[in-house]
């Protein structure tokens, strides 16, 4: 889904917040795939999720996040990786994250 | 000659509306309604006849067939009211200065008056979120023998106005009114207030108080009664409380006050057969819930 070095970053237009013990990413505008929608969409994040969707305040590469998931949960490389990239994935699709253009870390 | 009318304040707030003719609003369809007593600045909504142009507003979701939200890149919102019959105009609400003032365009003068209700309603729950002070609910209330309230959640259909309807013909409990509330967070916890925007049994009566307890109704053979875990109310909440999805701060501060709310009171489903003794036992079982 992505090349070696892209950064991902938080798209405008979603609010997280803990509610009843939860992480509820909740969609604020149209800047989604589905412009015209209903609301409340909402999506609940589960710790892994919330990390991540932490680390995505700035921008940050598939790899930086795996790093990041194998140091703090304890997971083999290719288990991060493969959660990293599932998590990303599904959130593109939601238009909650944007890929910043081939944007190589330095 | 500009038409200036005020209505009573709901929950501390009035509505000031100026109208601009040829447009003339409808009296109030609540005579009887006389509100609290005014604590906060006036909502003033302006109503003329101008263009609907939505040009650089965003989309963010409709209600079929009535309406559509937009964003208007300032942190506000607008709606268009979709012209629905022939004789409605089709209508813009815009953000002037949120929480506060409120224009709405009409497309044409209609030959009849202009109904107040939805703007007012629109407004109010828009003003409402923006303030900080809570959120319209959708849902019947009723203030319990012991002074509190019991706040009844859910969309059409889903038997508020019935639930109110039996209410009502009690003496131990006060009706507030079977369809929308406002639900504010004052120092001393949740207050519900009711409001002159009655449903489908028309009850629209002053009042508010403490809330005490949220309950979610369904019907049962036999009657039923759950204490639900905050995570699983979470939706319907999200669905019936006027989250102000506009603006990311906003639904941030929407999405904490019901986070509080689900702390601070408890919610129950109640899922009962309508009949003779069904009104006893929803209050009996809303009062030991409520006490504990």
């Amino acid at each position: 889904m992505s090349t070696e070095g892209t950064l991902y970053v938080r798209a405008p237009g979603f609010v997280a917040r803990r509610v009843a013990g939860e992480t509820l990413l909740v969609q604020t505008s149209a800047r989604s795939l589905q412009p015209i929608q209903r609301s409340t969409d909402l999506l609940v994040l589960n710790a892994t999720a919330e990390q991540l969707w932490n680390l995505l305040a700035s921008p940050v590469s598939l790899e930086g996040m795996a790093q990041y998931l194998i140091q703090d949960f304890e997971v083999d490389p290719a288990t991060a990786r493969a959660d990293a990239e599932s998590f990303v994935v599904s959130m593109v699709d939601l238009g909650a994250v944007s890929p910043l253009n081939e944007v190589r870390e330095s | 000659m500009m038409q200036v009318e005020s209505s009573q304040a709901i929950a501390g707030i009035p509505i000031v509306h100026h109208v601009a003719p040829p447009l003339h609003l409808v009296p109030p369809q609540m005579p009887d309604w006389h509100g609290t007593a005014t604590t906060e600045t006036p909502i003033v909504i302006r109503h003329a006849v101008g263009p609907v142009d939505v040009t650089g507003l965003e989309p963010l979701f409709d209600i079929e067939p009535w309406m559509t939200y937009y964003a208007d890149g300032a942190g506000g919102t607008a709606i268009r009211y979709h012209s629905v019959d022939a004789a409605i105009p089709e209508r813009l609400l815009r953000t002037v200065r949120p929480g506060v003032e409120y224009d709405v365009s009409y497309a044409f003068a209609p030959e009849q008056p202009v109904e107040r209700r939805g703007k007012e309603m629109s407004a109010y729950a828009i003003a409402l979120a923006e303030r900080r002070r809570g959120l319209m609910a959708h849902g019947s209330a009723f203030i319990l023998p012991s002074g509190k309230a019991a706040l009844c959640l859910g969309v059409s259909g889903a038997g508020k106005s019935t639930l109110a309807r039996m209410m009502l013909e009690r003496d131990d409990v006060r009706v507030l009114n079977d369809d929308r509330q406002a639900l504010t967070r004052e120092p001393d916890g949740f207050h519900v207030w009711s409001t002159p925007w009655p449903g489908s049994a028309g009850i629209a009566n002053d009042g508010h108080a403490p809330l005490g307890v949220v309950m979610l109704i369904g019907r049962a053979a036999t009657p039923v009664v759950r204490r639900r875990p905050a995570r699983e109310v979470v939706r319907t909440l999200l669905t019936t409380l006027a989250l102000p999805n506009w603006n990311d701060d906003a639904l941030g501060d929407g999405l904490g006050l019901i986070d509080d709310l689900v702390a601070s009171v408890p919610v129950v489903e109640l899922a009962y057969p309508l009949g003779p003794g069904t009104s006893q036992w929803i209050v009996d079982q809303l009062m030991e819930i409520e006490e504990r």
